[in-house]
């Protein structure tokens, strides 16, 4: 049988972990190919919708990766966006998402090669828990249609 | 003297021209009040527990200029921080707070409110920390299954947003229809995303009144991912919204020292 | 005129589940009932005051799937969706919502006819119940609807003590009892309303004469209440707006009919960013005249049947029945 091969959505920001991706690429380093990369100028842009709109249309994992504190090019973004997730993972948590799929990191230009070993990590551990279809095939289940509640 | 004599009093002289309370018919309803002559109909118990602040973010009360209103302690901290969101910046708002007919408060600036709030502080509902806690113990499944069951049952009639004194956007996220942002569609996903989105952007500014399960027809207990999420925003930020009239909203601001034990 | 043992009637019930039928009924759940599908006899409570929703889910579902596409290299392919075509029995249906049900079919299937609600029309059928409880906030009789009334039914149930008193209304009903006719007994008529409830009339229909009150204040003193959500619209049994949405990413997509209301702002919100119904007066104005003012022009039915649901529901107070009997003295 096939192996399963995750979709793996990466939200990254311009300046770092982008660039970081292209050090691992330039210096040759081979990472796992099951990672689709969406380029944000900062992770302060990156919304907490993108990572439901990505669970909803197929991804079996998420990373969202930007700049370490104090490097952000837009100086105080990354700090924002790290608010932003502890409060987001604390109601996803709360909800019962399945939080092991959903990675975020602090990758610099320099760090190529933690790039591809992040990626490779992830990939893996994501093969291991399956595909995720809890989230989309929610879609399937409405209010009121027959046999359902009213 | 009493409430209801300073209320016909402020009518009267015209120091307000609208007054919002409640009343009882059949069930307990707010009262607008234009003229003094019906304030023997208001009245104000412990089961009175709508908050009535939603109301003043509606243009055709807000052309009353000058209101007074009765207000609960949740419904003074939810004055209090949309006040600092520099609301109401063209309304005169009288917010009374009753404990008997002969004893209530009226406050006469937010600087008394903020001070009020300050001194009489009280946690929110014990039964909504309850609640929250007995879901913390469940599993991921568990949890999962508790909300999905809940939020199947949303019909999207957008009654939490209405009755929520903080959501006053003009356009709603899910009022973004070009393209359809958020679905409008009352499927299982839909709702999780509606609601998700909903407790996204009320983290930091919700003030636990309550007023979106106690709104809901389908009775889904809202309350619990906003009151969940301000309690974690306290313990990780220490701050409480509602408390201060200078904005403090925990999600316009960070500290080099935020907890980031889980990003890599 | 028949009647069945209540014995018996929970033997066709399960006999009528067995067969593959899906029966919607009353349910209590968290001290509230709600029409839901019922697997066996004794989920169904039928000692309800009301649904918190009405049944018209069953013909006008809150979200439904009108057709799906896929797109492969471009080619498009159109997937049309099937309306389940198995029975359908909803048990337990008020005089009220029997006859709001009626008032949907009219306004769906008239003209044009709604291809999806006639299928579902066809394969229902409605067991009415001479309604036995109501409440301070039920206003039927001031509608002249009676609380026993069978308009809208197929088979009308009256619960008489240890027996229904059974009326056939359409020949769905006339199905039912010649297949069950083991079970049924004929009857002599009776006086339904020694078993009804009987809400007291809370205004003067005919002193309810909207059309010269377009411009009135009164609509402003009313909607001061309405915090203008939709929670009236979607438990209202007669209540028809929807919004067709289009659901979809580049490789598949579906088209969906979803309730919508007139207490939003964003209901007649033109692209030019005007809004002809500017203020929550205007959109309670325009629910009000469509009940009772524009549904008798089109259709000659008033399209309120008094379930008092959005007064239950709403947030903020609104009583229809209140601000009616407010219409009627000016």
């Amino acid at each position: 049988m096939k192996q399963f091969e995750p979709k793996i959505i990466a939200f990254v920001c311009n300046w770092c972990t982008y660039a970081g991706a292209d050090l691992a690429g330039t210096s040759r380093l081979k990472y796992a190919p099951n990672v689709r990369i969406v380029r944000f100028p900062c992770t302060g842009r990156i919304d907490y919708q993108l990572i439901l709109k990505a669970f909803e249309n197929g991804a079996d994992g998420i990373i969202v990766s930007g700049c370490h504190p104090n490097d952000c090019h837009y100086t105080s973004g990354n700090f924002y966006a790290r608010r932003r997730w502890i409060v987001f993972k604390s109601l996803i948590d709360f909800m019962g998402f399945d939080n092991r799929r959903m990675y975020f990191s602090w990758i610099s230009a320099a760090e190529g090669a933690k790039f591809a070993s992040f990626i490779n990590e992830v990939t893996d551990s994501i093969r291991k828990l399956g595909p995720y279809t809890d989230y989309s095939n929610l879609r399937k289940i409405g209010v009121g249609s027959i046999g359902e509640e009213l | 003297m009493t409430v209801l004599a300073r209320v016909s009093e402020l009518l009267d002289s015209q120091q307000i021209n609208l007054f919002i309370g409640y009343t009882q018919k059949g069930s307990i309803c707010p009262l607008f009040l234009k003229e003094s002559d019906q304030v023997d109909k208001l009245i104000f118990n412990e089961d009175c527990l709508q908050n009535l602040v939603p109301y003043l973010n509606k243009h055709e009360v807000q052309s009353f200029g000058k209101i007074g209103i009765f207000c609960t302690f949740s419904a003074l901290r939810s004055l209090l921080q949309l006040k600092s969101e520099k609301r109401f910046s063209n309304l005169s708002i009288i917010p009374f707070l009753v404990i008997s007919d002969d004893e209530f408060v009226e406050f006469g600036s937010y600087e008394e409110i903020e001070s009020y709030i300050e001194k009489n502080f009280k946690k929110g509902d014990d039964n909504v920390q309850e609640m929250i806690d007995k879901i913390n113990l469940m599993s991921t499944e568990e949890k999962w299954e508790f909300w999905t069951n809940e939020l199947t049952g949303c019909i999207k009639c957008y009654a939490c947003r209405s009755a929520c004194p903080m959501c006053y956007c003009d356009k709603c996220s899910v009022e973004i229809n070009n393209p359809q942002w958020v679905p409008t569609a009352s499927h299982s996903q839909g709702n999780l995303e509606w609601h998700v989105m909903r407790a996204m952007h009320l983290a930091g500014r919700c003030v636990n009144c309550n007023e979106c399960f106690r709104a809901c027809p389908m009775d889904i207990p809202l309350n619990l991912l906003t009151s969940k999420i301000n309690a974690d925003m306290e313990v990780a930020f220490g701050q409480i919204p509602g408390t201060k009239l200078k904005l403090d909203y925990a999600m316009s601001c960070y500290k080099f020292d935020d907890k980031d034990n889980f990003i890599r | 005129m028949k009647k069945i043992k209540k014995s018996n009637f929970e033997k066709m019930v399960n006999s009528l589940l067995q067969s593959g039928s899906t029966i919607i009924a009353p349910v209590l759940k968290k001290g509230k009932h709600y029409f839901s599908r019922i697997e066996s006899f004794d989920k169904i409570s039928l000692d309800y005051c009301q649904t918190v929703l009405s049944p018209k889910a069953v013909y006008f579902p809150s979200t439904d799937s009108l057709m799906r596409y896929e797109n492969e290299h471009n080619n498009v392919k159109i997937i049309e969706v099937e309306v389940p075509k198995n029975p359908v029995i909803v048990l337990g249906v008020k005089p009220c919502d029997a006859y709001a049900l009626s008032y949907l079919s009219e306004f769906f299937l008239k003209e044009n006819s709604d291809t999806y609600i006639q299928v579902r029309k066809e394969n229902t059928t409605i067991v009415g119940f001479t309604c036995t409880h109501s409440d301070d906030k039920c206003f039927c009789t001031s509608l002249n609807i009676n609380p026993f009334d069978t308009k809208g039914t197929d088979i009308h149930f009256t619960d008489i003590g240890e027996e229904y008193y059974v009326e056939s209304i359409t020949e769905k009903g006339n199905e039912i009892i010649k297949n069950f006719n083991t079970m049924f007994e004929d009857s002599q008529t009776i006086d339904k309303k020694e078993y009804s409830s009987n809400p007291p009339i809370k205004f003067d229909l005919e002193k309810i004469r909207l059309t010269d009150k377009f411009e009135s204040s009164v609509w402003l003193d009313q909607s001061l209440l309405c915090l203008g959500c939709g929670a009236c619209a979607y438990s209202c049994p007669t209540c028809s707006c929807f919004d067709i949405q289009d659901e979809s990413n580049p490789y598949s997509g579906e088209r969906l009919r979803c309730w919508d209301s007139c207490g939003f702002g964003l209901f007649t919100l033109h692209a030019s960013g005007h809004n002809p119904r500017h203020d929550q007066s205007n959109r309670w104005r325009n629910r009000v005249f469509h009940k009772f003012e524009y549904s008798v022009k089109n259709l000659g039915i008033i399209s309120c049947v008094g379930c008092g649901r959005c007064i239950r529901v709403c947030p903020g107070g609104m009583n229809i029945s209140e601000h009616l009997a407010e219409l009627a003295t000016i």
